[in-house]
């Protein structure tokens, strides 16, 4: 195993997937990139330039152009749904399930919860009372008939048979009672509490609560059992299961089984089919969210589910040494290094920054190579003088090339998907353990030493992020319109004046107002005619939304143009929010109607006119005076 | 016996104690001598060889031009033992000053403690060829038996690199350049005192036109004299100013279905009006007013 690198292993089905939700995972150069973004146009971009190509050899009406857009985005609608299939519906399915919790963190929603309970329960404690009371009166009749003791023998021996029935069924019944009741309590009120506590206070996934954690052997989940019960302390439903369970399924009935994956088996060799790199990544395609913490001796099923993601882990058996970095409670190895915040990203969304000023980490595991791909996200690296490398082994000195040295050592690389599903890839798996969460950190020849490794805060967080309990956004509504106007229209002019607004929301615990001043939006048709950054605008404390707006004179061009915000920021879930406009030239009385260049013509038609009507009024009352003289003189003769 | 075992037990705890604290804290250090830099230049067969003692560094750049070779050798020992030693982690490191990327060489180190490490130009990476700029060299030497590892800066390596590519650039997620929409121009128009002075010759007839009447004496008498007479002309010849003035609007804001109705009753006033002030032209031609 421990020869040359390995050449990346892609299987065939993960690449010929049409529903790209993995981004392009070759190393891509910056051209291409910008012509991977534009061919998220490519679609509409034909039927524009069909549309445009039409508008310019004959004149379409507003009114045609107004319906051809409505078709257009019935035809875009209908494309993404064939092309999406069951993804978009799980997504859809996804933004249910998270609206009905957000709407279950609701005030309103909690009081109506107390006031089912307390209708309930009362109800549950008088039915409980009347069967009571039933089985009380029911025994004390029989009992009457019986001391009374006037009947017959057989009559007598049916009568005790009845009360035995009756008494029975009335106990049975109270017992169902007070099932019912305790079964309200316990859903409408624990549950709730629960949610509340899970939900507001320490914050839930907006992907769900189900993990499945894969250990080598079942007996291993004592070792990180500070780091699980942090998890379940946070809600989460943990389910632990060693890869090579027969029926493990990430999928029921095409669905996900599980919301977030922990793998912490990092020499499986044997997995089921269901549990392959492939289904792995169909996995994330679907929504799912995985934490892969690795070992030296990491096995070749995850080194080529890492591949998938442009992140090389380091030949076998390989540790990432720093002679200079590592804690003095190392064995002489100097393989337990000390990653303080010099190696610890500054993103803010992904590790806090109190955490990552706060104590240390300990790490004590293998090296990997993260590709330039701008999905992943470098959340931990190793110090300038650290190396990857056999303990075992004698350095050789054409490794020069190929050694993983220093910063570009990752230890700690996270990919967010297009569908911005997350994977996070850590190299050590002590690091999770309670012994180096719980162990002191002195790094070598340093003058500060913490009696707690920052391990537990850094976890935390890291599995916050990947879990999507954090860094999340999303597009509340957005809307074009002229300026004066408060409604939007499939169609503008070219030149007019428009405002457009994106509202966006965060999810950190809550949904809160987003904060950014980078929000741009781009004017699309073929290539952006205009890209402008969108102003933040004002926003109350009770908001939890934020409006990003701007001022925009639309360009001179006229089609069929896409209103595109693309927000994309490391950390930060994706943002592909798109309108479709359609802009149209001039009518033709919309043109100025006095050009300084026709003036001579203006008054020319005007003095023709004014001409005319003076020539009639000189012709109809004119009074050529000679000639009346002559005609006087002549009837005078 | 008890005992024996016990003192045993607490010797080898204490023997386990002083290997760990030796392996931990003492350590043993590094010492590296005969430190010699050397760049071969080919064509001018010339060289530059410089001698440094451990802690210092080069006063001046070290250049090495595209086709140069630079060499380093030096002696590797044990400070405490004066032993030779093979250490797992031997490295010149190139750290641009400006990217703070880092170039890696392995230092072969042989028997007696004799390391070397070549940097031909030639062979070297295009990253490395391509970026021209100044790379601080250090020594790294590191292994698992000495707690004390040795870092040490030679100095400066101002590299002249051949191929100028550009920079690249790493892909981020980011805010991109903005764009803004470069309108076209509108039609020229010529300067304003030129369609002023046309405006003005076009108007020129009129004072032809004026004249002449002048001359033939023209009068609006049969207005004056018959006002009775010549209401019906007026409600005629305000039917025209209507239809005129309708059709100004309709060069400036109305459309054509907003015109034409008004344009149709204008019109249908204008020809039973027109008809009587016809007529009444003739009366009064008959009458010889005229």
């Amino acid at each position: 195993m421990s020869g040359k690198p390995q050449t990346p292993k892609r299987s065939e089905s993960i690449y010929s997937n049409s529903q790209g939700a993995i981004y392009n995972l070759t190393p891509v150069e910056p051209a291409r990139v910008s012509l991977l973004d534009c061919a998220d146009e490519a679609q509409d971009d034909t039927l524009v330039y069909n549309l445009r190509s039409s508008i310019s050899e004959s004149d379409i009406l507003a009114c045609d152009l107004e319906a051809l857009v409505k078709d257009l985005e019935e035809d875009d609608k209908r494309e993404e749904e064939i092309e999406n299939g069951t993804e978009k519906t799980m997504e859809e399915k996804r933004g249910l399930r998270r609206r009905s919790r957000i709407r279950g963190s609701n005030i309103r929603t909690k009081s109506l919860h107390w006031w089912i309970v307390l209708v309930n329960v009362v109800w549950g404690a008088l039915a409980c009372g009347m069967n009571v009371f039933h089985v009380v009166l029911g025994t004390m009749f029989l009992l009457y008939h019986e001391s009374n003791g006037h009947l017959d023998d057989g009559l007598s021996r049916n009568i005790h048979r009845l009360k035995f029935c009756v008494i029975t069924a009335l106990i049975i019944e109270c017992l169902f009672r007070v099932v019912f009741v305790v079964r309200c309590l316990w859903t409408y009120t624990f549950k709730t509490t629960i949610r509340h506590i899970g939900g507001i206070i320490l914050g839930r996934s907006t992907t769900g609560n189900r993990v499945l954690v894969l250990l080598d052997s079942i007996e291993e989940k004592t070792l990180y059992g500070i780091f699980f019960g942090n998890l379940e302390g946070r809600g989460y439903t943990l389910t632990y299961s060693i890869p090579s369970t027969p029926f493990l399924d990430l999928f029921h009935n095409a669905l996900r089984s599980y919301d977030h994956v922990i793998i912490f088996s990092p020499t499986t060799k044997n997995y089921p089919p269901t549990l392959s790199p492939t289904a792995l990544v169909s996995f994330v395609n679907a929504g799912g969210n995985i934490l892969l913490a690795a070992s030296p001796d990491v096995s070749e099923t995850w080194r080529d589910f890492a591949r998938e993601f442009d992140i090389e882990f380091d030949e076998k058996d390989t540790v990432v040494i720093d002679h200079f970095n590592y804690d003095v409670s190392d064995g002489g190895n100097h393989t337990l290094i000390v990653v303080d915040k010099e190696g610890i990203t500054d993103n803010n969304v992904v590790i806090e920054k109190e955490v990552k000023e706060g104590a240390p980490l300990l790490y004590k595991g293998i090296g990997h190579r993260a590709g330039s791909n701008p999905m992943l996200v470098k959340i931990a690296w190793a110090g300038d003088t650290a190396y990857s490398y056999d303990l075992g082994m004698k350095m050789q000195a054409d490794d020069g090339t190929q050694l993983l040295y220093g910063r570009t050592i990752g230890l700690v690389t996270a990919i967010q998907a297009r569908n911005s599903a997350r994977v996070t890839f850590v190299g050590s798996l002590d690091m999770f353990q309670d012994e180096l969460i719980n162990a002191s950190v002195k790094k070598r020849e340093s003058p500060s030493s913490y009696a707690k490794s920052g391990n537990e805060d850094f976890l935390g967080e890291l599995t916050k992020w990947t879990f999507q309990e954090k860094g999340i956004l999303r597009v509340i509504s957005r809307e074009v319109h002229k300026e004066g106007e408060h409604e939007q229209h499939h169609t503008y002019r070219i030149k007019d004046d428009v405002q457009y607004a994106i509202e966006i929301s965060e999810y950190s615990g809550h949904w809160q107002a987003f904060n950014a001043t980078d929000v741009q939006l781009e004017i699309i048709m073929l290539d952006p005619y205009i890209r402008t950054t969108l102003n933040p605008l004002p926003t109350l404390p009770t908001q939890n939304a934020r409006k990003f707006g701007a001022q925009l004179k639309l360009p001179d061009v006229y089609g069929v143009f896409t209103f595109k915000v693309n927000y994309k920021r490391p950390g930060y879930t994706y943002i592909e929010d798109r309108t479709t406009i359609a802009i149209r030239p001039f009518r033709h009385n919309e043109y100025p109607r006095l050009l300084s260049a026709a003036y001579p013509y203006y008054v020319g038609a005007g003095s023709m006119i004014v001409g005319w009507l003076v020539f009639v009024i000189v012709w109809l009352f004119n009074q050529d005076k000679e000639r009346l003289e002559k005609v006087v003189q002549k009837k005078v003769r | 016996m008890t005992r024996a075992c016990f003192l045993f037990h607490y010797l080898k705890y204490l023997l386990v104690a002083l290997i760990l604290f030796a392996s931990t804290c003492a350590g043993g250090s590094i010492s590296i001598q005969n430190i010699k830099l050397t760049v071969i230049t080919p064509e001018r067969e010339a060289q530059i060889s410089k001698s440094l003692a451990y802690p210092e560094t080069l006063s001046s750049p070290l250049i090495l031009s595209p086709d140069d070779t630079l060499k380093l050798s030096l002696n590797i020992q044990d400070k405490d033992s004066d032993k030779d030693f093979l250490p797992h982690q031997a490295l010149l490191t190139l750290t641009d000053d400006k990217t703070r990327e880092q170039y890696v060489l392995v230092i072969k180190v042989r028997g007696k403690g004799k390391a070397r490490v070549e940097l031909d130009m030639k062979a070297a990476p295009d990253d490395l060829t391509s970026h021209s700029g100044n790379y601080s060299m250090e020594i790294i030497l590191g292994t698992t038996s000495h707690s004390n590892p040795l870092r040490y800066r030679l100095g400066t390596l101002s590299i002249e690199g051949t191929i100028k590519l550009p920079p690249k650039a790493p892909i981020v997620f980011g805010p991109r350049p903005e764009i803004h929409h470069v309108f076209r121009d509108g039609e020229r128009s010529p300067a304003l005192w030129i369609s002023y002075t046309f405006s003005i010759i076009v108007l020129t007839p009129w004072i032809i036109l004026l004249g002449g009447w002048r001359y033939i004496k023209v009068n609006l008498s049969l207005l004056v004299s018959k006002p009775t007479e010549s209401l019906t002309i007026i409600a005629f010849l305000s039917s025209l100013l209507a239809m005129e003035s309708l059709l100004f609007g309709y060069w400036t804001s109305f459309n054509l279905l907003q015109t034409l109705p008004w344009l149709a009753a204008s019109s249908l006033v204008a020809f039973m009006t027109g008809q009587r002030a016809l007529t009444k032209v003739q009366t009064w031609r008959l009458d010889g007013l005229h």
